[in-house]
């Protein structure tokens, strides 16, 4: 197998990189940046542009320009996020066959996978512009609470782009592979993870380049976007205060709300205050009108406060998973982009009673670590190895709607069990095995994965059948489920992963359409 | 091709029976039906012949004899180094074999494959530890604190978990390199939720300590059958809890789950399988977290059903002197073993033929069919096959098929006869139709 190259695919931006002489480095693009936006976008004539070109002309071509398609991949398009970013984006965004959100632009409707699928492809160009070679081979990461549908249909979005996944992990244990590289000490690390996004919380141990996650939480739904979000609402309130004017419906003004409010959340990671400053935002009979105000680092912070504060709950629950106390940690590691701002490093200061480590890039980390894994996994860094858990309880539902969870979360993969059920009504012939993913005790709140039948059961009153539910997750996380009439020895069997919201006639068709815009590398 | 070969690799071959092979076409005598009934696609050939009792040169005129007759074939790749593919197999050892200091058999250690010698002798030697508890699994002392368990347990992960061997080709270890690692994993739970200072440290960890006890739901669907036995009782129980009873409790079960499955193992060389089986059962109640119980049930269930597979074909093999009645006993015992095994090509046949005999003509060309698409090789299913489509009154089909077993073999009687007749008969239906 050639290079494998790792890529944390991100909410914002990107980053890609390589093992190359047993030491991982980032790669930058052509443009000399180590990480390229999330931006795909079609121009007005036609033309398909993707990372910074694409995020350039954003403000010109808002509702041509798509970001942030790692918040709705996987997802339903009647869940809740998929509704509030209908409301926040200027792309539009559509039912797709399969229950899944689709994106409508000017030329066309794409499934999320597609997009993401696009960035990939990009990533894929950077490294082999680089290395001066063709790459086949990733490994995507993702955050550690994505759910089994998110995790497939990144794998999908991979497919599309030419790659050979070999593995998706999360994003935190491919940080503590990056951070722990090198090291032989024992520790336990906590890594907070809040990127543009997502926010991930996980504690590891480490020893002899052995990378345990003992527990993962997070919230798939929560990260800069909402910082940039609390900022777009407070300049929209006072300019409508002053001017009497609602700027929600002009897609232009919008764009260039959400750029200056991530632009001066930025600049107050460093400074005290910042002046946002936007022209002709809007025209009325009075003629044009300006945005213009300052915005201190501390209106900033009670802005988002309460987000800030929903990080820490994980924060606390992942602590109390893992089983130990806040001072087991030796080191706490902060990644993602939005871990910069002041506010965040100092409540996870505040939280462990220690600062931060300082050593890595929290831009780059993750891909280092994508990075690693890929070259473990094909035998190039012998002196890694990392045990991943499944971030999500898995089980099935049973009479009157509960949910019964076979496998815990933060349970270390591979990892089989399974337990004994029986029939609910006396002759009862055939149950039916829902597969759910989730936390909720109540089975219909959960992700349903997948289902199957196993019929045939003799007759019996209730309660005498015995039939055993085996749940088995491989090293890959591809999770297969059994269940086996105890008495007839009869079984029925589904390998729930195989499910994700492209068919795979859709898959195929893309995989082939894509390939067709291949260029031969020429060495 | 074989006869060329040396003695001595010759000794270590292994064989199989090509599926779907009517041992009824060969005349036996009994050692001879021993012998070929041994045949299992693992065992080497010499360690067959030993069992056996037949005297060597005799066995080498039955081996010659039967390959070829196309009863059996070599198992591909295999040399004087092969693999012995079930550890667990109670057949003898032969007085030849060789062992290194850790007790472990190198004739299994196969250089040819994709993982190093070394390596490989660290999962024999692991296998071979497996009988023990935890702590001997993961080669501590008893007394040990979590230190040294993580360590263990962190140095055989590097070692076994299945990202070591990502993509690679493992031959007979593909299935088994899983298994150690959850062994090991489960080794490792058990002891560290055994461990008085974890317990300590947090009590309301809801992670990876508290084991896989469901949650959420009460009555309605665990299953309601603890009277059955006193036995069953405490082993359904343990399965529930078992992650909260004390250790001395835990130790105790796993006591009673070793008793058990050393009684299923004297049963089973016994030849006893059911009473086999219910031991195993009985071990798993106890210890049902342990994968050794489990994948050995497997194994006894797949020598069952062989075993039956062997006699119903047996019993069924004078189909043509059957009356009425005793070919509906047939066919419904041969219905129910190809429930089990639905893809077995002989079995399929054999169930093809009865139902000819009955005249449910349908149901014989659909378990025909099978059989012929199982083993395209086998020119008697095609004949077979050949036979029904003419009773279905099918004439372009029969010949189709009677063509095609004489491809297969030129000089089958059989078939070439049924063409004969065939051809014969068209001829006049030919001639007749054109007349009216």
């Amino acid at each position: 197998m050639g290079r494998v190259i790792g890529i944390d695919l991100g909410t914002s931006n990107s980053c890609v990189a390589v093992v190359e002489d047993g030491r991982p480095i980032v790669i930058p693009n052509s443009g000399g940046y180590k990480i390229t936006p999330s931006f795909f976008a079609v121009s007005p004539d036609g033309q398909q542009l993707v990372g910074y070109p694409a995020r350039r002309q954003a403000i010109t071509n808002a509702a041509n320009t798509v970001f942030a398609t790692k918040r709705l991949i996987g997802r339903r398009f009647g869940s809740a996020e998929v509704q509030r970013s209908m409301e926040l984006y200027s792309y539009g965004i559509v039912e797709g066959p399969n229950e899944d959100p689709r994106i409508e632009i000017v030329d066309r409707t794409y499934t999320c996978a597609e997009v993401s699928g696009i960035i990939l492809g990009e990533m894929k160009r950077i490294a082999e512009a680089y290395l001066g070679d063709s790459v086949e081979a990733a490994v995507i990461t993702v955050p550690a609470y994505f759910n089994d549908t998110q995790r497939q249909s990144t794998r999908d979005a991979g497919r599309i782009a030419g790659l050979d996944v070999l593995r998706i992990i999360n994003e935190p244990a491919a940080a503590a592979l990056a951070y722990g590289m090198g090291r032989d000490a024992e520790e336990k690390i906590a890594i907070y993870d809040l990127g543009g996004g997502t926010f991930d919380m996980s504690i590891l141990e480490m020893s002899d380049g052995v990378v345990e996650v003992l527990a993962t939480a997070g919230d798939t739904f929560l990260g800069g976007e909402d910082f940039d979000r609390r900022i777009v609402e407070h300049l929209l309130a006072g300019f409508e205060e002053e001017n009497g004017i609602d700027l929600r419906s002009d897609s232009t003004a919008m764009q260039r709300l959400k750029d200056a409010a991530e632009k001066a959340k930025c600049v107050l990671s460093l400074r005290d205050r910042t002046e946002i400053n936007l022209p002709f935002i809007a025209s009325d009979g009075g003629g044009a009108r300006h945005l213009s105000c300052e915005l201190r680092r501390d209106e900033l912070e009670a802005l988002v406060e309460d987000i800030v504060d929903e990080t820490l709950r994980s924060v606390e629950r992942c602590v109390r998973d893992s089983g130990l106390s806040n001072e087991d940690i030796d080191h706490v590691v902060v990644v993602g982009g939005q871990s910069r701002m002041p506010m965040v490093q100092q409540a996870v200061t505040d939280y462990f009673e220690q600062r931060p480590h300082k050593g890595v890039n929290p831009d780059e980390v993750v891909a280092l670590g994508a990075a690693i894994q890929g070259s473990a996994l094909v035998g190039g860094t012998q002196d890694v190895l990392l045990l991943d858990v499944t971030p999500l309880s898995l089980g099935i539902s049973t009479y009157g709607g509960h949910f019964t969870r076979l496998i815990d979360r933060n349970t270390t993969v591979p990892v089989n069990k399974s337990h004994l059920f029986t029939t609910t009504r006396d002759d009862q012939a055939a149950v039916k095995i829902r597969v759910l993913q989730g936390e909720n005790e109540v089975a219909l709140e959960n992700d349903l994965l997948g289902e199957f039948v196993l019929a045939g059961i003799p007759p019996a009153p209730k309660g005498e059948p015995e039939i055993e539910v085996s749940f088995d997750i491989d090293s890959s996380g591809i999770v297969s489920v059994s269940a086996r009439d105890v008495a007839t020895g009869m079984e029925q069997s589904i390998t729930v992963n195989s499910k994700s919201t492209l068919s795979a006639e859709e898959l195929e068709l893309l995989i082939e359409e894509n390939s067709l815009f291949d260029v031969e590398f020429k060495a | 091709m074989s006869r060329e070969r040396d003695d001595v690799q010759r000794a270590a071959e292994i064989l199989s029976v090509i599926p779907g092979f009517d041992s009824s076409r060969l005349v036996l005598s009994p050692e001879e039906g021993f012998l070929l009934s041994r045949i299992d696609g693992v065992t080497p050939w010499r360690l067959l012949v030993e069992m056996s009792g037949v005297d060597a040169a005799h066995a080498e005129q039955c081996l010659d004899a039967w390959l070829v007759a196309g009863a059996i074939e070599t198992v591909a790749g295999t040399d004087s180094n092969s693999i012995h593919l079930d550890p667990s197999s109670t057949a003898p050892t032969a007085p030849t074999e060789r062992r290194d200091a850790a007790g472990i058999d190198l004739s299994l250690v196969d250089p040819s494959l994709e993982i190093d010698v070394k390596t490989q002798k660290r999962i024999l030697e692991f296998e071979a530890r497996q009988g023990g508890g935890y702590h001997h699994r993961l080669g501590i002392d008893p007394g040990a604190d979590i230190r040294t368990i993580k360590k263990a347990y962190f140095k055989l992960s590097r070692e076994f978990h299945p990202d070591r061997f990502f993509r690679c080709d493992l031959g007979p270890y593909s299935e088994r390199l899983p298994l150690i690692f959850k062994t090991i994993l489960e080794a490792y739970d058990a002891l560290l939720r055994a461990c008085p200072a974890d317990s300590a440290e947090s009590g309301s960890s809801t992670g990876r300590r508290e084991g896989d006890p469901p949650r959420g739901g009460a009555q309605w669907n665990e299953s309601q059958t603890l009277d059955r036995s006193e036995f069953e009782k405490i082993a359904r129980l343990g399965q529930r809890t078992l992650h909260n009873v004390p250790r001395s409790v835990r130790d105790e079960r796993h006591q009673k789950a070793e008793e058990f499955f050393e009684a299923s193992r004297l049963s089973e060389r016994e030849g006893r399988l059911e009473e086999a089986s219910t031991s195993l059962r009985l071990a798993i109640r106890f210890e049902p977290e342990n994968l050794a119980y489990r994948s050995a049930l497997k194994d006894l269930k797949n020598r069952k059903e062989e075993l039956s597979v062997h006699d119903v074909l047996d019993a069924s093999k004078s189909y043509l002197s059957m009356n009425p009645d005793e070919l509906g006993r047939t066919m419904k015992a041969l219905e129910e073993i190809l429930g089990l095994r639905p893809q077995d090509s002989g079995l399929n046949h054999r169930a093809a033929c009865v139902a000819l005999a009955l005249n449910q003509l349908n149901r014989a060309r659909s378990l025909a069919e099978i059989a012929a698409e199982q083993s395209p090789e086998v020119v008697h299913y095609h004949t077979t096959l050949g036979r029904i489509h003419l009773a279905q009154g099918h004439t372009g089909h029969a010949k189709r098929e009677f063509e095609l077993a004489l491809e297969f073999a030129p000089q089958d009687a059989d078939a070439r006869r049924e063409l004969a007749n065939l051809l014969r008969s068209g001829r006049e239906a030919y001639v007749g139709g054109s007349r009216g």
